[in-house]
């Protein structure tokens, strides 16, 4: 366990549901919403870029000396090759669809009550940040079981 | 206030600038190598190349003309996500397999 670790992986939990809060705000919206949107994508934007800098710090203190050697050498080298080289890389798209998302909202404000056209495209923005946010969670649990599976294989 | 058609396209421009380069930068190592040595790293050279691109791609494209239907940009972006996201994948799974 490592605390880094789980910073990074809140920090980013709370991100993709400050989007899915966006998402929700925006299904039957009014000015009061539309409000609490902007500040949630606002919250939403900080947090992914939080997360992308806490991640990054581990990746490059920790996982990069020690853990990626223990996984590419253990029973799922896949892990890092596959998951770990695809994470890090689909992560960078996140900062930019975030901000994508809040200027958006910013952009269109309470226009997006009549403006149908503007709300579904908010909502599908911030749709993709939820999912691809989620998305991580997913691969760094396979990242963080190929670990396992190596530590074992050594422990035993 | 923003220019949403060219925060669209700067966000569709930059996420196909990091598959560019990372896929460049595994297929010729000099690239890689001169990546790391730019920021110590080359993950932290994307991280840092992909906000300046951006940034410049909006600075270039702020002054487009506003599209009529922001959903199509919409649907746009998330096809080249999906897109990017699947070409980086099939690069490292194929990249691994060493096919």
């Amino acid at each position: 366990m490592h605390l880094l670790i789980g910073l990074h992986a809140g920090l980013g939990e709370v991100g993709a549901l400050a989007f899915l809060w966006v998402l929700v705000e925006l299904l039957s919206p009014n000015e009061a919403r539309i409000k609490r949107a902007k500040i949630a994508a606002l919250i939403g934007v900080v947090f992914l870029c939080l997360s992308w800098v806490s991640g990054g710090y581990y990746y490059l203190v920790h996982y990069g000396p020690s853990v990626k050697a223990l996984i590419k050498a253990g029973p799922t080298p896949w892990a890092h090759s596959v998951v770990t080289e695809t994470k890090e890389h689909i992560f960078l798209f996140l900062p930019f669809l975030a901000i994508l998302a809040w200027g958006m909202l910013k952009h269109y404000g309470n226009s997006i009550i009549e403006n149908r056209d503007a709300r579904v495209a908010v909502v599908i923005i911030a749709g993709l940040v939820v999912a691809i946010a989620f998305s991580m969670a997913g691969m760094g649990y396979l990242i963080s079981s190929g670990f396992r599976s190596a530590l074992e294989l050594k422990a035993l | 206030m923003s220019n949403i058609t060219a925060l669209i396209r700067s966000t569709i421009g930059t996420m196909w600038f990091v598959v560019i380069i990372t896929i460049a930068g595994e297929l010729y190592t000099p690239f890689k190598d001169l990546l790391a040595s730019i920021a110590g790293h080359h993950w932290t050279t994307k991280s840092i190349f992909s906000l300046i691109f951006f940034s410049l791609l909006y600075g270039v494209l702020h002054k487009s003309a506003e599209a009529q239907k922001v959903t199509r940009g919409a649907t746009l972006v998330v096809v080249h996500a999906i897109l990017c996201g699947l070409i980086l994948f099939a690069f490292f799974l194929w990249h691994f397999l060493g096919v």
